[in-house]
């Protein structure tokens, strides 16, 4: 009896966690890497948690969620649901693209350097699930699977037909919507 | 564990759905072109009421008148005579003029492809004389003439968002990089005086404009009624500005200085040549030195900001005299000893060029973003992105705006 009240007081008491993770990222952009760190608390199988990291798909950003995981179970290894949101900051505020644009008044193809592009951050969100190895401590292994979105807003002053003298420059919003299969490994502890 | 295998086939599907597609959601403006028929563009080519300056681009004098390129659609007539209170007289529509010059009475302009003549004796009451079709196909809207019997004479602006799989690719180019392509004139009387930012110029009794890659020539012997010659093909694939002294065509282009020899007025022949860095170049000639003002820009890419005075006595082989760090020069225009540059947003600079090795700023003269400049004898205009600015530099320490006429957007 005082051994299960011992236990249950355990499972009702907060303690921390941390997780780094190193992701495998796949979109129609290319296929590269994140890596993650999130921590915070746990109890009764629900973690609660901060995360940030750095996304090295097509614009690098680093991340900063919540994050939610839902472990399932009461074995040692157990099934996991997880979710974040956040918000993407991009690594760049600005850049230059040397591009070749469609010059229609010389009917022919030039390169230019256009007006800077300025990036500004977007949402950040994922939803998935994994396998947790864990041992007794609560400390092992995670593989997941999770479907993971970035954006990214890119503005850029667009002077096109101010050469006509009938329009003004106006900006051109992009909002760059990414979403990627990923898939993670991570450390528990 | 049932539920866990359950998770994991839903989230396979959804990974195979076709979820994963990149998107961009892209917000954009685009201009649909308004048409008028040709034979009633041509019918409204006189002088009407004066309108607002909004988007100025080249401009030249011509007794006691500036007339001053609204860019693709016509041409402002501004009365100089008293330079402290100019007034805006006049508006010719040209739809899509670019560039123009004036000899006599006559001034040319282009009208996208063709080249028209207007009488101009009398600002007030100018006509057409002459209509060259087609010697500019260069300046044909891909996708938008779509026959002859029709003129884009206005735009009409859509604001538009999308969402695309693509990445995307961007179309146009910019105002300034436009401007950058001028009128300009010699020193012969009967002609008017243009800015260095030209690409047309007159010298004797021939036109010659510039594109890309060709000189073309017009026999304007008959001031009225010019007939295209030829076009003669340079080396060069970006020529930006076309500068007649003597009989020399200095034509600046982004990587260098070409000098043409039109002693044979219709065959003009490659001297010289002096390359740089790829960059902007205006360029002007006092038939000792040749001034070049190389700028970054959008346009021009390049890093470099500076003057370059390059000795032209041997047309064949032009040599850098010395260069000058500036700020982001562009045009510029030469009285005497005085060299006045427009310097980006630093304004007017005025120089002491007596010695070439020797260019020293007299005064700054701050009117940010002018690019370009005339000279007329202790006056001189200045166009600016915000307006025309008359500055009287008969003291040159201290130069001062006599008067502007402000753009209305």
């Amino acid at each position: 009896m005082l051994m299960f009240f011992n236990s249950q007081a355990q499972q009702n008491k907060w303690k921390p966690w941390v997780i780094p993770e190193l992701g495998y990222l796949s979109g129609t952009y290319e296929v590269t890497g994140d890596l993650r760190l999130q921590g915070g608390i746990q109890k009764n199988g629900w973690n609660f948690g901060l995360g940030t990291g750095v996304d090295y798909y097509h614009f690098t950003s680093f991340p900063i969620y919540a994050q939610a995981r839902k472990m399932i179970g009461k074995k040692k290894g157990k099934p996991f649901l997880l979710t974040s949101l956040g918000i993407s900051i991009p690594s760049v505020e600005t850049s230059s693209k040397t591009d070749f644009r469609t010059m229609s008044l010389f009917s022919s193809f030039r390169p230019v350097s256009p007006e800077p592009y300025y990036y500004d951050m977007g949402f950040y969100g994922e939803i998935g699930a994994g396998y947790a190895f864990l041992n007794k401590k609560g400390r092992g292994l995670l593989l997941s699977l999770s479907f993971t979105q970035k954006r990214i807003e890119e503005t850029h002053v667009n002077n096109n037909f101010a050469i006509q003298g009938m329009g003004a420059p106006n900006d051109e919003v992009n909002v760059y919507i990414m979403n990627r299969a990923a898939v993670r490994i991570g450390y528990k502890f | 564990m049932k539920n866990w295998l359950r998770v994991g086939i839903i989230l396979l599907m959804f990974f195979l759905s076709g979820c994963l597609k990149d998107e961009i959601k892209k917000s954009y403006t685009f201009y649909r072109p308004v048409y008028k028929t040709t034979e009633e563009v041509r019918q409204n080519i006189k002088s009407s009421s004066p309108v607002s300056i909004k988007n100025p681009g080249k401009l030249f004098y011509r007794n006691g008148y500036i007339f001053l390129n609204e860019i693709n659609r016509g041409v402002h007539i501004i009365d100089i005579s008293s330079p402290a209170q100019p007034r805006v007289v006049a508006f010719v529509s040209i739809p899509g003029a670019v560039d123009l010059a004036v000899r006599s009475n006559i001034l040319y302009s282009d009208m996208y492809t063709d080249l028209v003549s207007l009488d101009i004796s009398d600002p007030l009451h100018t006509k057409v004389t002459s209509i060259i079709e087609g010697v500019f196909p260069e300046r044909s809207y891909l996708g938008f003439n779509g026959d002859t019997n029709n003129v884009i004479v206005d735009w009409i602006r859509v604001d538009t968002t999308v969402r695309t799989t693509e990445e995307i690719s961007r179309v146009g180019m910019k105002a300034e990089d436009f401007l950058a392509m001028s009128a300009s004139s010699s020193s012969k009387t009967s002609n008017g005086v243009g800015g260095s930012m030209a690409r047309f110029a007159l010298s004797s009794d021939r036109l010659y404009t510039v594109d890309y890659m060709n000189i073309k020539v017009f026999n304007t012997a008959v001031a009225e009624k010019p007939s295209f010659v030829k076009s003669v093909a340079t080396t060069s694939w970006n020529i930006e500005t076309i500068y007649p002294f003597s009989n020399y065509l200095f034509l600046g282009s982004m990587t260098g200085m070409y000098i043409f020899d039109i002693s044979s007025k219709d065959d003009p022949v490659q001297k010289g040549l002096f390359e740089h860095a790829r960059v902007c170049d205006p360029v002007i000639s006092d038939g000792n030195y040749a001034y070049v003002t190389l700028r970054n820009g959008s346009q021009c890419q390049g890093f470099i900001n500076q003057l370059d005075v390059l000795d032209i006595s041997n047309v064949s082989a032009p040599a850098l005299m010395k260069s000058y760090p500036m700020t982001n020069p562009r045009g510029l225009s030469k009285d005497g000893d005085l060299l006045l540059i427009c310097d980006g947003n630093d304004g007017l600079r005025i120089c002491d060029a007596k010695s070439a090795i020797g260019v020293n700023t007299i005064s700054l003269l701050k009117i940010p973003d002018s690019f370009d400049v005339i000279t007329l004898g202790g006056l001189a205009v200045v166009s600016a992105l915000d307006g025309l600015y008359f500055v009287d530099y008969s003291n040159p320490k201290e130069p001062r705006i006599t008067s502007s006429i402000k753009i209305i957007n």
